[in-house]
């Protein structure tokens, strides 16, 4: 069974934040209709295409079915194109609100005002409809007027400035583009948070996520600090008041890396006999406060015993030692990996234009109702006909209509 | 109405990721039992920050966050009486959240075939570094070695460095977001089918999945094995944190229509915007991003975060401040929104806390109480809920069962 069987969603969402959202609940067995457009084409499927192609054609969105991030966020989902801005798009967007569960999107409230997705609007088409917005601020507030990409929202938020060296300038995550995700996810607790009080009061609502404070609120220990100390955090590297040592350490390979933590006196312990070298019965360390005291003196005995050695021969014995060690991964890493192997984190789906595709599984394993990924992203605009004739009962007369009229561009 | 209202959940674990995941349940309504161990408690008491540097395992401020809102019972399911206590409120009880290990959940016979086969509507979530399954699923870990698993620490830092990882055990609240997700769906799926499931959440999945899944699909057909690139995005510019005059400015425009409404309104630069050798984004950011970062510096470095982002605002650029911690907390958009919520507490008093991470219109986030004291709720729990008389909560204290 799958849990969200029967659920009708609508992604009105861009790029990432939202799509995952609808992606998740695609993966739970939600249907799930992509409405995009070709005239404000999501910029997931500009880029570097994954077969043929030049990457400059896909920069321009020539390659709108072949961009991986597309194909990464959109899988199980259904797509139509509909020119939201055109004078007769809410002829096809209107009947289709009226028999959808949940939307979502992840629009500047600036922008669902201009093309008419704003709670109430949706909410007088279908009194119980559950709409989850995706902001980078929240629907009100002085900020809320303003656009932004994950790594801007989690510089307002104030993470990205703690991200970097220890004492040194912030540098940021970048490249994680944490707040996207973690907004998806936020988002499709919300929505089925949404969908169980709807289930039990037959009461729809709307959700204001602000992607800032959806941040924001994992910095607990740092505003703690400040509250209670007025000290002001800055960057630390890798680090943890109570476990030393603690970083990610070189080996004799190139650009590969082991990350160990020490816990307590039994972790550095078992740490010792692995290692077998004289610096390990240093009395400044046998202790959890002697080894804070002393950890970046710590950290470069561990450095010099791991820098020599291949990463398995500092891993495997730590590992085998009952000692936190890991391997510093990269994607390749991953995908040889026998944990992410034995738990499909990665599976493969046919994609009609690519063939078989590795894409990433579930985010959960559920014993009971686990969901799928069984189905590719779709191609742009593949499903209009499904969704106007199949599902709205509109006659192939009029969709040829709305083409002609360039509702469907 | 809250949405989880008469839901119950123990929380039975420590630290940041089931702890969290009981914060969201206890936020959405749902009455939370934290269990923790009699005498020392969650670690999480041990972490800090302290008022005034001074440890004390009532004032821990991270303790503190992660665990408003929620009732504090002490049991050792290690000792006999202890363990049959445990199955009592176990039988009667929604969800399960824990985060302790397999080996030491299946000792003492909690695991989740063996609560299911106890209360069959029970939802029995596990939320372990590497998951319940696999070759890994006993090994120690932590948020540190699941960020190196999950992918995630490898792409952080400077490139000719060692990679960093990102702060605050965020692999930790990651995987209690995903947990509540997860709970959240099966709490929805019990409503037809009656029964509870095994939810299994992998510290490291939400990063290898829905945080980085197209990472495989640029691996495998294209050989792109990703790096650490500091403080810019290799392919897009501008994608990167720079110097102004009193800080860090975050500036990203995946739109070319941002990035020349910056250049032209903004710094009434025209030049550059027609300049040929900066036309192509792609190009720039590959090959001389420096040269670029140097025609911008000299205007940033004379204007500070907060007059450029108001420049910037007024013409719809998406650019933004690196904002420190003590500006978040007391900005005035976070205020008119409510985010942080003054509790008093017993022993820390009076303290501001993050509130929801999202509004819903019609039934409200909940965070009324601040974080137990240890074993607060002993006597509410074992005594009024489930029946335990005044003698017998007393020899369950002296033997150090609660």
């Amino acid at each position: 069974m799958l849990p969200l069987q029967g659920i009708r969603v609508l992604d009105f969402g861009w790029v990432m934040a939202a799509p995952i959202t609808a992606h998740l609940m695609a993966d739970m067995g939600a249907e799930v209709i992509k409405v995009e457009s070709r005239t404000h084409l999501d910029a997931a499927r500009r880029g570097r295409p994954l077969v043929s192609g030049e990457t400059s054609d896909g920069d321009l969105g020539n390659e709108p079915d072949l961009v991986p991030l597309f194909h990464s966020l959109n899988r199980g989902k259904l797509s139509i194109t509909v020119d939201l801005t055109h004078p007769r798009a809410w002829e096809a967007i209107r009947p289709l609100v009226a028999k959808t569960d949940v939307i979502v999107h992840n629009l500047t409230p600036r922008a669902s005002r201009n093309l008419g997705l704003t709670y109430e609007r949706l909410a007088a088409l279908r009194e119980d409809i559950i709409v989850v917005s995706l902001t980078a601020a929240g629907q009100y507030g002085p900020l809320s007027d303003i656009s932004g990409y994950a790594p801007s929202v989690s510089s307002l938020a104030g993470l990205e400035g703690l991200v970097g060296y220890d004492g040194e300038d912030p540098i940021g995550m970048l490249g994680l583009n944490f707040s996207d995700p973690n907004a998806g996810m936020l988002g499709y607790l919300a929505a089925v948070a949404a969908l169980w009080h709807r289930k039990r009061t037959g009461q729809g609502q709307h959700v204001d996520l602000s992607q800032m404070e959806g941040v924001a609120q994992y910095l607990g220990e740092p505003f703690m600090e400040y509250s209670m100390n007025g000290s002001v955090p800055s960057p630390k590297g890798p680090y943890h008041p109570r476990m030393s040592p603690y970083g990610n350490f070189p080996t004799s390979e190139p650009d590969r890396w082991v990350a160990i933590a020490i816990d307590d006196d039994l972790d550095w312990q078992a740490f010792g006999k692995v290692i077998g070298e004289s610096w390990v019965e240093d009395e400044r360390f046998a202790s959890r406060e002697g080894r804070m005291a002393h950890r970046g003196e710590l950290n470069q005995f561990v450095a010099a015993w791991t820098g020599p050695r291949t990463v398995d021969e500092i891993v495997l014995p730590l590992q085998h030692a009952n000692v936190a060690a890991m391997p510093v991964m990269s994607i390749e890493d991953q995908f040889a990996d026998p944990q992410h192997q034995a738990r499909e984190v990665y599976v493969n789906v046919e994609h009609p234009k690519v063939g078989s595709e590795p894409i990433h599984g579930l985010a959960w394993k559920m014993s009971d109702t686990p969901g799928q990924v069984d189905r590719p992203a779709p191609l742009l605009g593949e499903h209009n006909r499904y969704v106007l004739e199949d599902l709205l009962g509109f006659t192939t007369h009029q969709v040829q209509d709305f083409q002609d009229a360039g509702v469907l561009e | 109405m809250r949405v989880l209202e008469g839901v119950r959940v123990v929380e039975w674990g420590e630290f940041v990721s089931a702890p969290y995941c009981g914060r969201i349940l206890a936020g959405l309504g749902a009455e939370v039992v934290k269990v923790e161990t009699p005498g020392s408690g969650d670690e999480a008491r041990l972490h800090g920050p302290f008022p005034n540097d001074q440890p004390n395992p009532e004032a821990s401020g991270l303790f503190l966050h992660l665990n408003v809102g929620k009732r504090g019972v002490t049991l050792d399911p290690a000792k006999p009486e202890g363990l049959a206590l445990f199955r009592r409120l176990l039988s009667e009880t929604d969800i399960l959240v824990t985060n302790y290990r397999p080996s030491q959940v299946e000792a003492l016979g909690l695991g989740p075939e063996d609560l299911l086969a106890l209360n069959p509507r029970i939802i029995a979530a596990t939320v372990t570094p590497y998951g319940w399954t696999g070759p890994y699923r006993n090994l120690p870990g932590c948020d540190l070695t699941v960020l190196a698993l999950a992918g995630v620490s490898f792409s952080v830092g400077e490139p000719d460095r060692e990679p960093l990882t990102p702060p605050y055990f965020m692999s930790d609240y990651q995987a209690g977001l995903t947990a509540a997700s997860a709970i959240m769906t099966a709490l929805f799926a019990r409503e037809d089918t009656g029964r509870g499931q095994h939810v299994d959440i992998a510290a490291f999945e939400p990063w290898a999945t829905y945080h980085a899944g197209a990472t495989v699909t640029t691996f495998v057909y294209q050989g792109v094995t990703g790096h650490r690139d500091g403080r810019r995005r290799p392919d897009l510019y501008p994608y990167t944190l720079l110097p102004c005059k009193d800080g860090l400015l975050c500036l990203i425009a995946r739109e070319g229509r941002q990035w020349k409404r910056f250049l032209v309104d903004v710094m009434q630069r025209e030049d550059l915007a027609d300049h040929e050798r900066y036309r192509n984004r792609r190009v720039v950011a590959e090959e001389y991003p420096e040269e670029m970062d140097a025609l911008l510096s000299p205007w940033l470095m004379e204007r500070t975060r907060e007059e450029i982002f108001e420049l910037c605002r007024k013409h719809r650029v998406p650019f933004a401040p690196v904002r420190r911690i003590d500006e978040v907390l007391n900005d005035p958009h976070l205020a008119e929104r409510g985010f942080f919520r003054t509790i008093d507490h017993p022993v820390a008093g009076s303290l501001p806390y993050t509130g929801a991470p999202f509004q819903m219109s019609e039934t409200p986030w909940s965070m009324h109480s601040a974080a137990p004291t240890l074993g607060e709720a002993n006597e509410e729990v074992f005594g009024v809920r489930l029946g335990c008389s005044k003698e017998a909560l007393n020899a369950l204290q002296l033997s150090s069962v609660i």
